[in-house]
């Protein structure tokens, strides 16, 4: 399995971007605002830009190394780019966008199998500007797996996408990445999204790697606002599917080990649910009130007590850290954990509605 | 009104094959010579932009003195050519050739160029990091986006040297057979006592070729374009610099 080690330095006036990291098969959140530094790591990956000093390796190939005066040219680095607006060839047809990169019948990825994969079959013959920006989206990151990549590059994928269509080229891109087992980086400046996709993240501030972790583990450093602003902080937790109320469409899940459950609502599109299958939760910390009583008739469905393990002062807001069977961020403004003298080792409850939580299926 | 026995097929033979041997020739180097101002920066861009276009903007007569003090047969060029070569230019068709592949040229060119400018960069960068050569992105991506724009340039072209009469009867002489072209035919039965008739026919003999050149430019890209019904054509025919012919 290749990885791609990337060790460079880029110059730019006014901007410095620094980056010396391995990545390994699967996906990795390249993360940060925009400024970061993230599509300029991206595009010095491809070949588009190149780096001041450094070098970038793929397994034992050099792509570009500053000191052996390597560069190799973007068309020969087998690197798929899937850009941010598809850049689909607009006087060619979906199929023939999809062979534009493919080397023929010796190639190790074949068309049947991308066409099938990506449910491209209907739009073969459509042009690019019949078709939806999600379809568009898709035919481009089939293009790029055609050319059978060592490495899969996706420039903020979501962001020329609404709501709806996110969610739906989401599984998608896991297909991809499970079909070439090739490092696969996605840049994003949309943590959610990110976290849907995958949960290890490389976290870019300023031309810098801040954290490159689980996300898990980069939720629970201390210094959590070092590598993430606040405002960007959303729970991320695996469960396993317990009991399912066709009825009330409700879904009862809990964590590994832990007895508290979490009640979800159904999708309406999904109609089948299996316990014991395993989904993630995304719920963000200002969607969770922290009290010292269970509320009674009231129409939260979640209650869970726990203890607050970690409280980080943020200005007119508190982030604090409940474990609960697993960890969540809770925040508070700073008047209501001064009044509820929230301090370390203080059991409280954490309420939140059932609708605040975004869940998808692992 | 057109009498057929007043037509003179010499000149409109002529007309024709310089007009289709200037737009063919001139093609290949105008798709380079756009390509290169389109896509390259390069010290003194400005002043070889300015340079290409120079005959676009000169009086025609102008262009064919300064092409008669080069190709003729005491000019820098044509004076070794003739004495080495045995090749004489001045005054014969090949300077008919020559004085409107050099007018039209600009045109030409400056058509490509936009067309190209128009085609997004972004695409072509796509088609690298899709393995994709120079070539290959030249040939499938580039040149297909920029066809509306070539195939009028080549028209525009066309009509030009169609039009031509400052440069030719300068450089080439007004000769019937050999460098009288429709133009100057016009232009020398004009002169003659009761040539009306025949200027007449070969005005409206010259109006009917353009009018066919322009409408089949249009069918073609408009052939084009419902084939690939996304297909715009960015260059109208106007905002080239008809005008200058």
């Amino acid at each position: 399995m290749k990885q791609l080690k990337i060790n460079i330095t880029v110059k730019r006036p006014g901007f410095t971007l620094q980056v010396d990291e391995l990545f390994g098969s699967g996906i990795t959140g390249i993360f940060g605002h925009s400024g970061a530094g993230k599509s300029t790591l991206l595009q010095c990956v491809s070949g588009v830009n190149s780096p001041t000093h450094g070098y970038i390796r793929i397994g034992d190939t050099l792509l570009f190394c500053s000191q052996k005066r390597i560069g190799r040219a973007v068309n020969k680095r087998k690197v798929g780019y899937v850009f941010q607006e598809g850049r689909l060839f607009p006087h060619l047809s979906v199929i023939s966008n999809l062979r534009y990169g493919w080397k023929g019948a010796d190639s190790k990825v074949d068309v049947d199998d991308v066409i099938e994969l990506l449910e491209l079959r209907p739009l073969l013959h459509c042009l690019p500007s019949d078709i939806s920006g999600g379809e568009r989206q898709r035919v481009a990151l089939g293009r790029a797996l055609l050319t059978a990549p060592e490495i899969l590059l996706l420039d903020e994928p979501f962001s020329a996408l609404d709501q709806k269509m996110r969610q739906r080229i989401i599984p998608y891109i896991r297909k991809s990445a499970r079909l070439l087992r090739i490092p696969v980086l996605v840049v994003s400046h949309d943590l959610p999204d990110l976290l849907k996709l995958t949960q290890r993240l490389c976290i870019m501030k300023n031309g810098q790697v801040v954290g490159h972790d689980q996300y898990e583990h980069l939720l629970s450093h201390p210094n959590l606002h070092h590598l993430l602003p606040v405002a960007d902080v959303v729970n991320s937790v695996q469960l396993e599917v317990k009991h399912v109320n066709a009825q009330e469409k409700l879904i009862t899940l809990n964590g590994f080990g832990s007895n508290r459950c979490v009640k979800v609502i159904m999708e309406p599109h999904k109609r089948h649910y299996a316990t014991g299958q395993l989904a993630r939760i995304f719920l963000k910390p200002k969607d969770i009130i922290l009290s010292e009583v269970l509320i009674e008739k009231t129409s939260f469905q979640n209650q869970l007590a726990g203890t607050i393990t970690h409280l980080s002062d943020e200005g007119a807001r508190v982030m604090c850290q409940v474990d609960c069977g697993f960890l969540l961020w809770c925040e508070v403004s700073r008047a209501s954990a001064y009044r509820m003298q929230l301090t370390i080792g203080k059991p409280v409850y954490c309420l939140f509605k059932s609708l605040a939580i975004d869940k998808i299926d692992v | 009104m057109v009498d057929f026995e007043y037509i003179d097929w010499s000149a409109i033979v002529l007309s024709l094959r310089v007009a289709i041997i200037t737009s063919v020739m001139a093609l290949p180097l105008a798709i380079f010579a756009g390509y290169v101002l389109a896509r390259k920066t390069f010290a003194g861009k400005s002043f070889l932009e300015a340079v290409l276009h120079l005959p676009m903007v000169m009086p025609p007569v102008t262009t064919g003195y300064l092409l008669l003090l080069l190709f003729g047969s005491k000019g820098i060029i044509g004076e070794p050519l003739t004495r080495f070569f045995g090749i004489k230019i001045a005054f014969t068709s090949g300077a008919a050739v020559l004085a409107s592949v050099t007018v039209s040229f600009p045109l030409i060119v400056r058509s490509v160029k936009i067309a190209i400018e128009l085609v997004d960069p972004c695409l072509e960068e796509a088609s690298r990091t899709l393995g994709a050569s120079w070539w290959k992105t030249f040939y499938r991506i580039t040149l297909p986006l920029a066809w509306p724009g070539i195939v009028s340039g080549f028209v525009l072209a066309f009509a030009r040297s169609l039009g031509e009469f400052g440069a030719t009867i300068t450089f080439a002489g007004n000769i019937a057979g050999a460098t009288r072209t429709i133009p100057l035919a016009i232009y020398s039965s004009m002169q003659m006592p009761g040539g009306e008739q025949q200027s007449w026919t070969l005005v409206c003999i010259s109006i009917v070729i353009s009018l066919a050149a322009i409408l089949l430019s249009e069918y073609f890209n408009k052939y084009r374009m419902k084939k690939r019904p996304h297909y715009k054509s960015h260059i109208p025919l106007k905002a080239n610099g008809l005008e200058a012919a």
